[in-house]
């Protein structure tokens, strides 16, 4: 189907309008409000609206300005003929509709309209309502604002003609029937009710109630034949146990008399093992006294031959006693010698340190002495000195107090006095009468020849005459200064000398040097005084003076200790005394060596005599020891043949013990053997196996009769229940219980298995319809995206949400609810020219298209690619009508372009094709200039007028409140657009709303 | 002088039907037990009997409910004649056995002191008949039970012209499987050598465990259950009987076979070969089942195959007879194969794909691993179709 031209007549903004149309790019300019979607609603309206529609679906097409009812005039090719269909709007009763073709067909009303539904493929037919007119050929008609919905709901709309198109192509697609769905479902609701969506078994279905039951049977036959079981164990256990008591009380009695017998003999066995002992113990005893007599006689005899022994050995200690005890004797007179030589040196030795202690002391009075006479002298020394320094002291006292620094005034002052004077002297006048015949007075003052004289102040010279001169002398001021610093240092001097009582400063100069030459001599001698220790003298003095007497009388002492005839004459010097001291010393030493050696020699006597001595006790000793062993055992052998008799007598006594030995010893191997031959352990150990064995058997009796109690308590039945029964009830019920099971299982099984091959088959089947439109999207949007992007559809039952998923190469799937908005519409439209594009091949291969503004998130590159992907569409045979308020974006497309200005005034973009308007005014160029100026905040007003309406207004409303013309309104809306501040809507004229925050 | 008496074994009282899901069926059959002892009892009056004797398995089991043992009781003491019993099989004496019972011996001193228990080996004395009994003391003895009578006869201490009866429970030679119950678990035990019985000494073998009625020798016979309690296997067998004896000493038995059965139990095994057999089968149950309906019990044994379509018609009967009977012991081994007209419609819908390709995908499966699952599976596609 392929459309030639429109015309349209008093249809809101148009008057009267022709539009021709090229066959394969359409591009309709012109801005806002010049009526581009009211032609592509023209269009539509022709082909689906009903002619007698009346209402407010036909009021909104009639138009403010002109008169008349809306006409709408399409031709078109479709079904190998030319068409044109006319509809005049105009209510039930005043509405026509006339179709007419080439080759000569005509219809008019109905007629017309369902000729026309069927070129259309309208199976719907005429529409009468807005909302049913919108449902028609939706998939090629893009009207304004609808551009980013998802495209592939329309396709679903026209599946089925999809799929009969994409049959035709031999496209092997097949979808399901009525039936088909209806059998699904009814599966699906069977699968419902036996698995949950994660697959397993619903709780509360029958395989799950199958399921317990079969676990519930399970259980209680595991208990009915814990129940049996326990019977028969009970009844087996009541058998063995009778058995068992009666086994034992059979055996018990035979045992009982083998015990019997075993005691029997084993009583004699304990008497004969009696007798045993006591013929032991006699036998023992016989063997114990014969052996004691034997004993006790090798004992005395063996004692004997010692004591002689012993005897014979004592001899020589005897000798060797009396040789130790001659030595000892004489060891001891030369011992006693030496100790006299001792005590006679001792006595010389000790006069000897007396008479040298007397002469030491005597050194020491001496030496006292002499120190003492040398302190004496010194003080005497030191008293003199002490004279002459209080001399000089007084002397020094009495000079003027002239000091160095005073000195140092003076000398200034007189130095400045001396220029002062200068200074004064230098301006001062002098004047001096060389001769004069009359007395000359200056100040009433004579002045005499050869007297110069000077004045410093103002001064009368009077001649005799009466003649009286004023003489001036220079300086001024200065020279009273002068006079007035001279006077001034003149009478410090005089004050300074006066206070010091001297004359000047050169007596001032030679009392400063006599002075200082004194406070030398002084101070020289303070020092000498302290060096000769003038201060300590007197206490050096009272010690001295001390140690001396203590000497005297430490002579006096040690002489008078001296015996008087030995007391020697004292010395008279230090000297005499220090000869005497070398004496002594000599003389003690000599005494002290002498004694040093008798003393060792007396100590080495001494030793002698003491080892001689310890020989002589140790001999004596070890004799003594002898003599008194050699006693112990004479005693020894007569004690003991006091008790056994002499060497006869035990010799008789031997003999009788030994006879009563072996007698004893006949008669306990008589017993010995006859006990042997009894084996009483062997009988024991007979008596104990027969008693442990009947107390066995006794146990084993009294446990079988436990458990026969226990077997019979538990075979006592109540009677109200059956085990037997219960057990065959039980396995009956498990065995249905399974089968139930298993019957369910299988049927589960076969549902699960049927649902499974549903979905399977109707995935396949929906995959072969969708691959081929998915294929043909890919195709458009590589012109956006470039080579290689894929595009998924999962085409859901009708109703359904469908999706569509986006893969570009090196980039995640994206679905198409998240992406933007500029690639919502580019998705969208790529799928809407692949759905035409299939279904065009019932329309001999065309099928018209029309975008309404519908790129209006796209930027400019986009826009281009959108064109080249447009320019495919056109060249797989599809008429494209692009409807744009930017035809400029669009050259790239290469459309014939129709551009529509205001008022309905046509003008051609591309001058080779004409396009008639039948009462137009043309309007000066350049329509979309602002011929009033724009206030600043125009941005800002507009947005507060249109929120003032409620956020959204129609066009005309809100330019009106603004009071703008369209011009300026359009450039200001477009601005706002292109912020995103506000979105445009669909409506008589266009609406504007506030946007949306994203 | 001879002695007229009857023979009957296997009464299994308290029987619990445990495979009969329908409790109020179950309890029709188990009721209908103790009401066959009435019949059995008008039998014995009728026939002028001076005793009963039971060849074992009085009860079902060795511990019986109360409810069970009192009914029995009443029912026996209204027999008004001596009735011997020996412990069979399940209700066997020994330890903890039911004859031993507070409950059971107060029962009987009360209500049926008509009723002998015979526990021991030894001749019981009846007055016109010496009775050598063969009770069973524990449910399996590998020993002839049968082994004491062959030598009871060298000093007899009962009159010599009184019929001699043995009586005993157990497999003779050539009845090796009598325990042929679904539910038991034993076999060829308690066997009972009859060749080395004196032959000359004894009378009548009273002989109860096989539960069809059968003839052993002269005058050995098992008398069968009174009331048949299981489905029948092979021709010969012939439950629901009494046997009405004359005996005498040295002389032949004179048995008169009384049927004393209420319930019909039915074995009807049937093979499908073709779809049109259908309803052949249907017709041949009907004639089997007649107006018994409620008193019939139903061993269907189906083999063979059916289409999708008539294996559901198969799959409503069932339910119908299942209802209707009461009991049906169903062996269902037929595989659904769907008819080629079947596999058309649900493998060849070009107008609805979706079918087609889940229905090929089951018909391919119907020869793998899956067959019983796909052939299932087919089945629930074609109801899910209707």
């Amino acid at each position: 189907m392929l459309l030639l031209s429109l015309t349209v007549r008093n249809y809101r903004v148009h008057r009267d309008l022709t539009v021709e149309f090229d066959r394969e790019r359409n591009l309709i300019g012109g801005p806002n409000e010049t009526g581009k979607s009211t032609l592509a609603e023209a269009i539509h309206r022709a082909l689906f609206m009903r002619y007698k529609a009346g209402g407010d679906l036909q009021k909104s097409m009639v138009s403010d300005t002109h008169g008349g009812h809306p006409e709408v005039k399409l031709t078109f090719e479709a079904a190998g003929d030319t068409w044109t269909i006319e509809k005049l709007f105009a209510g039930s009763t005043k509405g026509t509709a006339r179709l007419s073709s080439r080759s000569g067909i005509s219809l008019q009303g109905d007629s017309a309209e369902e000729k026309l539904s069927e070129l259309t493929g309208n199976t719907a037919g005429m529409a009468n309502r807005e909302n049913d007119l919108a449902t028609r050929w939706a998939h090629l008609w893009v009207w304004q604002g609808t551009a980013g919905a998802d495209a592939s709901a329309h396709a679903i709309a026209h599946r089925n003609e999809l799929i009969q198109r994409l049959q035709e192509n031999g496209l092997a697609a097949v979808m399901q029937s009525e039936t088909d769905e209806k059998t699904r479902e009814k599966i699906r609701i069977i699968h419902e009710s036996l698995f949950t969506k994660t697959g397993t078994i619903k709780t509360g279905s029958r395989l799950d109630i199958a399921t317990k039951a079969l676990a519930d049977a399970t259980a209680k036959l595991n208990a009915a034949t814990d129940q049996k079981a326990r019977l028969e164990s009970a009844i087996a256990g009541q058998e063995t146990a009778t058995r068992e008591i009666a086994a034992s009380e059979a055996a018990l009695p035979g045992l009982r008399e083998q015990l019997t017998t075993a005691g029997a003999s084993l009583a004699k066995a304990r008497e004969l093992g009696a007798r045993l002992e006591n013929q032991k113990l006699l036998h023992s005893q016989a063997a114990a006294a014969l052996n004691d007599l034997t004993k006790s006689d090798q004992q005395i005899r063996s004692i004997l031959a010692q004591a002689a022994a012993a005897r014979e050995a004592l001899v020589p200690y005897e000798q060797q006693l009396a040789v130790l005890t001659e030595q000892a004797t004489a060891a001891s007179a030369k011992a006693a010698e030496a100790k006299t030589a001792v005590d006679a040196i001792g006595n010389t030795l000790r006069l000897a340190r007396q008479h040298h202690d007397l002469a030491n002391a005597c050194v020491t009075r001496f030496e006292k002495a002499a120190v003492h006479e040398a302190l004496t002298t010194k003080a005497r020394d030191i008293a003199e000195i002490e004279r002459s320094l209080t001399t000089d002291r007084d002397t020094l006292s009495r000079l003027p107090a002239v000091s160095q620094t005073q000195l140092d005034t003076l000398r200034n002052l007189e130095a400045r006095q001396a220029q002062a004077q200068s200074a004064l002297e230098a301006i001062a006048t002098g004047i001096e009468l060389i001769a004069s015949p009359q007395a000359v007075l200056l100040d009433n003052e004579a002045l005499v020849p050869g007297s110069p004289r000077v004045i410093t102040e103002t001064s009368e010279l009077s001649l005799a005459d009466g003649t009286r001169l004023r003489i001036l002398p220079g300086g001024g001021n200065s020279l009273a200064a002068s006079r007035q610093k001279v006077s001034d240092l003149e009478k410090q001097i005089a004050s300074l000398l006066s206070r010091l009582a001297i004359a000047d400063s050169r007596q001032a100069a030679e009392i400063l040097t006599r002075r200082q030459a004194l406070e030398q001599k002084i101070s020289a001698t303070q020092s000498r005084l302290k060096d000769l220790g003038a201060r300590d003298l007197p206490d050096s003095l009272a010690t001295a003076a001390t140690a001396l007497a203590a000497a005297i009388s430490e002579v006096e002492r040690r002489h008078a200790a001296l015996p008087s005839e030995q007391a020697p004459t004292l010395p008279g010097s230090l000297a005499a005394a220090q000869a005497w001291q070398t004496q002594t010393r000599e003389t003690l030493q000599s005494a002290d060596h002498s004694e040093q050696s008798l003393r060792a020699a007396a100590e080495a006597t001494n030793q002698t005599h003491q080892e001689k001595l310890s020989a002589r006790q140790s001999a004596q000793e070890t004799l003594v020891a002898k003599r008194l062993q050699i006693t112990d055992f004479e005693t020894s052998a007569r004690i003991l043949e006091q008790n056994h008799g002499d060497s006869a007598t035990r010799t008789q006594a031997i003999a009788t013990a030994s006879a009563s030995e072996a007698a004893a010893k006949i008669t306990l191997d008589a017993t010995t053997a006859s006990l042997a031959d009894l084996n009483p352990d062997r009988l024991a150990q007979e008596v104990a196996r027969l008693e442990r064995v009947i107390t066995n058997e006794q146990t084993k009796q009294q446990d079988a009769r436990m458990r026969l109690a226990v077997a019979q308590n538990t075979l006592a039945t109540d009677g109200t229940s059956d085990p037997e029964a219960d057990l065959l009830q039980a396995r009956a019920r498990h065995a249905t219980a399974s089968d139930e099971h298993a019957r369910e299982k299988r049927h589960a099984d076969a549902i699960a298995l049927l649902n499974r091959l549903f979905s399977e088959s109707r995935e396949s089947i929906g995959r072969s319809v969708t691959q081929p439109i998915a294929d043909r999207v890919a195709g458009y949007l590589e012109c956006l995206y470039g080579r290689g992007v894929r595009i998924d559809v999962d085409w859901n039952e009708p109703g359904q949400k469908s999706t569509i998923r986006i893969t570009r190469p090196g980039t995640p799937t994206f679905a198409f609810e998240t992406l933007s908005g500029g690639a919502k519409e580019q998705v969208a439209a790529a799928v809407r020219l692949a759905t035409a594009e299939i279904l065009a091949a019932s329309h001999n291969g065309c099928l018209p298209i029309l975008f309404d503004d519908s790129f209006a998130y796209s930027d400019d590159d986009r826009t281009r690619s959108l064109q080249s992907m447009l320019d495919l569409a056109a060249t797989r045979g599809l008429q494209v009508l692009v409807l744009t308020c930017t035809p400029a974006a669009y050259i790239g497309f290469g459309a014939r372009e129709t551009r529509l200005v205001a008022e309905n005034f046509i003008r051609h973009a591309n001058p080779t094709i004409l396009t008639e308007s039948a009462s137009g005014v043309p309007k000066p160029e350049n329509p979309a200039s602002p011929s009033t100026p724009l206030p600043e905040n125009a941005e800002s007003l507009f947005l507060e007028t249109l929120r003032s309406l409620g956020n959204s207004s129609g066009n005309q409303t809100l330019r009106t409140a603004l009071g703008w013309d369209e011009p300026s309104f359009d450039q200001v809306k477009a601005s706002l657009i292109a912020q995103n501040l506000i979105t445009t809507g669909r409506g008589r004229g266009g609406s504007v709303s506030i946007a949306e925050p994203a | 002088m001879p002695v007229t008496f009857l023979h009957t074994a296997d009464w299994q009282l308290g029987k619990p039907y445990q495979r009969v899901a329908d409790e109020s069926k179950r309890a029709r059959l188990q009721h209908e037990r103790i009401a066959c002892l009435r019949r059995i009892g008008n039998a014995a009056h009728e026939a002028n009997a001076s005793f009963i004797l039971v060849a074992g398995d009085l009860f079902d089991s060795p511990s019986p409910l109360n409810s069970t043992v009192a009914a029995a009781c009443e029912a026996i003491g209204a027999m008004k004649m001596p009735v011997l019993v020996i412990p069979g099989n399940h209700d066997h004496g020994g330890p903890g056995s039911l004859w031993e019972q507070p409950f059971f011996l107060r029962e009987r001193e009360q209500r049926a002191t008509n009723l002998h228990v015979i526990l021991t080996t030894k001749p019981f004395f009846l007055g016109d008949a010496v009775i050598y009994p063969a009770p069973l003391l524990r449910r399996h003895d590998n020993a002839d039970p049968t082994a004491w009578i062959r030598s009871a006869f060298d000093s007899p201490d009962f009159p010599t012209d009184l019929p001699r009866i043995v009586l005993a429970h157990g497999s003779v030679q050539g009845f090796e499987s009598t325990q042929e119950d679904e539910d038991e678990d034993s076999k060829g035990l308690n066997r009972i050598d009859l060749t080395r019985l004196p032959d000359s000494e004894i009378d009548y073998i009273a002989l109860g465990d096989w539960h069809g009625t059968k003839q052993i020798s002269t005058k050995a016979w098992y008398a069968g259950t009174p009331e048949i309690d299981r489905f029948p296997k092979g021709g010969d067998n012939d439950p629901g009987n009494i046997l009405i004896v004359q005996a005498a000493r040295s002389q032949a038995p004179l048995i008169e076979k009384k049927n004393t059965g209420n319930f019909r139990w039915n074995d009807f095994p049937y093979r499908f070969s073709e779809d049109e057999g259908f309803d052949a089968f249907r017709a041949a149950l009907e004639e089997r089942i007649g107006e018994w309906g409620q008193d019939s019990l139903l061993k269907l044994t189906l083999t063979g195959s059916l289409g999708i379509e008539t294996s559901q018609r198969l799959v409503e009967l069932i339910e119908s007879l299942e209802a209707r009977l009461l009991r049906l012991k169903l062996d269902d081994q037929v595989t659904i194969a769907p008819t080629e007209e079947e596999i058309q419609a649900l493998a060849n819908r070009p107008s609805d794909p979706l079918i087609e390709s889940v229905a090929g995908k089951l018909i391919a499966l119907t020869t793998g691993d899956q067959a019983d699952v796909a052939r299932l599976a087919l089945r629930e596609l074609h109801a899910a179709l209707r």
